[in-house]
């Protein structure tokens, strides 16, 4: 390049150096260009490295958060919400899912979600492993990236706003060779994934893919911690090894917990010196060791009975057993303590040994007896005092019925003494029953004030034990001031307890029940025992109450069966009668008889009073038909009239001469009939009315008699049989046809031309007035007896003043 | 002058209305029951047979039954102290039903109504 500078003109500038400047000036524009397309070349790679460090510099962040949020999280679901966001933000895609693998269902899991389509499927959607890219990559464990879907095959649309992705890039999730899960990541613009965008959610996924295994592996860990100490917390029992010289080799936690020693305290000594004395005093331990060393068999001690450290009673299961362990041999000893069990195996012989009690007697206040004493007894619930209340029949009104306990505390020490001196089990208890005494008691007054009426204190704790049928256990400062609690004065305990008796559905009352003197606290067990044994004892007077309504009922019964009998008895008696139909009707025509002949005959005296020997004649059938009459009435009498119960011992033999006698005049106007007596005097006399008996005989033997109107035999015979003295009378006449032997002693009936047929029935009232019994056997044309029996004991009281009565 | 059979059992009964039915002027045979009643009937034929139900030999109503069952045209009239049987069934073959009483004029009248009754058939 020249350094002179010379002024041109135009006319100065030969050819020769326009040419030269025109070539230059063409070099250096080509120069220019040049350094231009270098310029811009290096400014494309400035720029070009400067994103590529952005981008290196968004994965390292990325990278970092990933990696934090895994130290950071212990949780699955936060872990991989913060791993979806930081992608999505850091590599401003649209969007980005995690899934993971579930195992037990073949499929792909939802976990978390970030960028545009967030929200749209649920969290938890799942996708079938071989199903669309994700389910792809699940199976094949491959990256798949696919810039345009619309050429990929395996992209499936599962909302209807994917149709609008255009590219998709799914990486798998990996440990080892097993797929844990997807990364998902898809744009709305064509080609908008690299192989850079590859590698980093390759790098991204392997990152999570170790904090995903190291949460499960957390877990994992965690669970079968947590298992491990539950399992140890929850072995019931105290294991102690020891060898052959008795010294402790190893114990357990539980040892340690009830011993109070720990594992180094305990190893290396004496098994004498580490367990309490009274235990090894009460169990034998050492003795059940060195049998057991001696014989080399196993050893059980079942239940034993001790004192703990704390000097209460507890139960202990013993077992030994050998533990080969080398050359040497050693013995495992579990020390269980069954004292709950052994607590609840008590409880239900209680409970049982109360059932049985309470099933024992039907007798309301007995049992009522026994519901208190239980709750009260020491071998029982041992409560200080205990009260029973009873709904009445409206369910209304709890009434105070029957209380247990002593009145005041001196009582209740001088009980207690005694109780201590003589020991009584429950049954004794229970049996020492004494209603007058329960019921004079200072506390039986105490519970007879006692009453609620339930409708007007329905929020009363005793309401709601009824109402809800619940126990309650009531400190009695908690109680509602604003609720009348008529028992306040009563129960003067900080606490009590009641429980409702409940039969079925049907709640009968209730037991109240507390510890004033003792003071002592009601534990849940004892409420518990409380409401068992009221369930109990609600069957039971259910029972007892069902039971006396029945013997109430059966009292009723039995006077209507006593009244029935008495109307019974009447109706026998009118059965005597015949039936009032045929009565009256034989009634009216007996009497209607004469007394039609009477009035016929009077008119006719008045239509001829002047033919005297008329007159005479008629008046003198009058008379008879009077008479006839009048016989009539009387034995309508007899046989209507109560039976006297005077009695007197008389002779039969006597009665049947006199009914003779009176027969004579009826055996004058039957000559052809011949009487026969034969009198056995032996016979011992019988408790009779004489007279009624002499008016039955007279009326068989006057049977007899017009049985005969051709004449024949009539005989009297009277013997003794056992306890009975008896009256046979037979005639030899026309005998009665068997059709009508039943209907004989129905009052009117006759076969007689002159009769009013009552003879048969009087004479059968009175010999069953006198409590015998009378027989009949007749045989026609050959005759026909009579056999009275009478006792010789009547029998006073029974039939004969009832019938009397009736 | 009519012939009329009495039917009864009772002693001064018969003796009454005999004596009464005579007085009428009527002629009366008596029986005593109803066996003897048929045997009368057997040997002369009564105009009017009165009959007393429930004797002893044989019921009434029988009697009546066996009477009708020789002469259909018979009158009877049932002269009884019992109103039940009133209703019963044999007694609708009687012409009357009387109830004994001791006023006769009853018993006089359905004879006379029955015997004029059967003459009027007869002509």
């Amino acid at each position: 390049m020249p350094t002179e500078v010379r002024e041109f003109s135009e006319e100065a500038l030969d050819e020769e150096t326009h040419r030269q400047i025109l070539s230059y000036l063409q070099e250096l524009e080509s120069n220019l260009e040049r350094q231009a397309v270098k310029l811009r070349d290096s400014e494309k790679r400035y720029k070009d490295l400067f994103e590529a460090e952005q981008k290196r510099s968004r994965e390292l962040a990325l990278l970092t958060e990933v990696g934090e949020s895994a130290l950071t999280t212990d949780r699955m679901e936060d872990y991989l919400e913060s791993a979806a966001k930081a992608i999505q933000r850091n590599f401003s895609y649209y969007d980005v899912a995690m899934f993971l693998v579930a195992e037990n269902d073949h499929t792909v899991v939802l976990r978390s979600q970030s960028g545009g389509y967030r929200g749209v499927l649920p969290l938890g959607y799942r996708q079938k492993i071989g199903e669309g890219i994700i389910g792809w990559v699940a199976e094949h464990g491959e990256t798949l990236l696919a810039n345009d879907v619309s050429q990929e095959p395996r992209f499936l649309q599962a909302f209807p706003d994917e149709a609008l992705t255009r590219s998709e890039i799914a990486v798998p999730i990996k440990v080892g060779n097993v797929v844990r899960g997807v990364i998902d990541v898809q744009s709305q613009s064509l080609d908008a994934f690299d192989y850079r965008d590859v590698v980093i959610l390759q790098t991204v996924a392997d990152q999570m893919a170790t904090a995903i295994e190291n949460v499960r592996l957390y877990h994992q860990t965690l669970l079968l911690k947590e298992l491990n100490e539950a399992v140890i917390a929850s072995f019931p029992s105290a294991v102690i090894v020891i060898d052959g010289q008795r010294r402790v080799v190893l114990v357990n936690r539980m040892f340690c917990q009830q011993t109070g020693l720990t594992e180094g305290e305990a190893e290396g000594r004496n098994l004498g010196d580490v367990l309490d004395p009274d235990l090894l005093r009460e169990t034998r331990l050492l003795e059940a060791v060195q049998s057991m060393l001696e014989t080399g068999e196993s050893v059980e001690l079942a239940d034993v009975t001790c004192l703990d450290s704390y000097k209460n009673e507890s139960v202990v299961e013993i077992r030994l057993s050998f533990l080969s362990y080398g050359e040497e041999s050693l013995v495992l000893i579990t020390l269980r303590d069954v004292t709950m069990r052994a607590r609840r195996t008590a409880r239900m012989a209680l409970l049982h040994s109360m059932g049985n009690l309470l099933q024992r007697t039907l007798d309301l206040d007995h049992l009522l007896f026994t519901v208190l004493t239980c709750v009260t007894a020491g071998p029982a619930l041992g409560f200080n005092r205990a009260f029973l209340l009873l709904l009445d029949k409206d369910k209304e009104n709890l009434q105070g019925e029957m209380a247990v306990g002593p009145g005041s505390p001196d009582e209740a020490g001088r009980i207690w003494l005694e109780v201590g001196q003589h020991y009584r089990n429950l049954e004794e208890l229970v049996q020492a029953f004494d209603a007058a005494q329960t019921r004079n008691t200072p506390i039986q007054q105490l519970v007879e004030r006692m009453r609620l009426n339930l409708t007007e204190s329905r929020e009363a704790v005793l309401a709601r034990a009824v109402n809800e049928r619940t126990s309650f256990k009531v400190q009695a400062d908690c109680l509602d001031p604003a609720q009348p609690y008529p028992y306040c004065e009563v129960v003067q305990a900080p606490e009590f307890a009641v429980a409702p008796l409940v039969a079925g559905t049907e709640v009968l009352g209730l037991v109240l029940t507390d510890n004033v003197f003792s003071g002592k606290p009601i534990e849940d067990e004892d409420l518990q025992l409380l409401t068992i044994l009221c369930n109990q004892a609600g069957l039971a007077i259910a029972n007892a109450l069902a039971h006396e309504e029945i013997e109430n009922h059966a009292a009723e019964l039995t006077r209507a069966y006593q009244q029935l009998k008495e109307t019974q008895q009447d109706l026998v008696h009118s059965e005597k009668l015949a039936t009032v139909g045929e009565m009256a009707a034989r009634v009216s025509h007996e009497i209607r008889n004469p007394l039609a002949t009477i009035g016929g005959f009077a008119r006719s005296v008045l239509k001829k009073p002047d033919d005297v020997e008329r007159v005479k004649h008629d008046a003198s059938v009058i008379v008879e038909e009077v008479e006839e009459l009048e016989e009539i009435l009387m034995n309508l009498l007899d046989l209507t009239r109560p039976s006297q119960a005077t009695r007197r011992l008389e002779s039969v033999n006597v009665v049947v001469e006199h009914s003779c006698l009176m027969l004579r005049d009826d055996l004058e106007k039957h000559p052809s009939v011949t009487l026969v007596k034969e009198l056995d005097p032996n016979i011992p006399e019988v408790s009779m009315d004489s007279h009624q008996l002499q008016q039955a005989a007279l009326n068989i033997l006057r049977n007899g008699i017009q049985a005969m109107p051709d004449g024949g035999t009539l005989s009297v015979r009277t013997h003794a049989e056992e306890g009975y003295v008896t009256i046979a009378i037979s005639d030899s006449g026309v005998g009665i046809p068997e059709t009508a032997l039943s209907r004989i002693f129905m009052p009117f009936y006759t076969t007689k031309i002159k009769g009013t047929g009552l003879g048969l029935a009087v004479t059968k009232k009175t010999i069953e007035d006198h409590c015998g019994c009378m027989e009949v056997t007749s045989e026609e044309n050959r005759g026909t007896t009579f056999t009275l029996h009478l006792p010789l004991i009547a029998r006073e009281g029974t039939e004969q003043s009832e019938q009397g009565a009736a | 002058m009519k012939t009329i059979l009495l039917v009864e059992d009772d002693d001064n009964e018969r003796y009454l209305y005999e004596r009464e039915l005579r007085e009428e002027g009527y002629r009366v045979m008596t029986a005593r029951d109803g066996r003897e009643a048929i045997a009368k009937v057997e040997e002369e034929s009564p105009d009017l047979v009165v009959l007393d139900i429930n004797m002893p030999q044989m019921d009434g109503l029988d009697a009546m039954g066996k009477i009708l069952d020789r002469d259909r045209k018979v009158p009877v009239i049932i002269n009884t102290a019992y109103s039940s049987y009133k209703d019963s069934f044999m007694s609708w073959a009687a012409d009357a039903y009387v109830i004994k009483s001791g006023n006769l004029e009853e018993l006089k009248h359905q004879i006379r109504a029955a015997l004029q009754k059967s003459e009027t058939h007869t002509h």
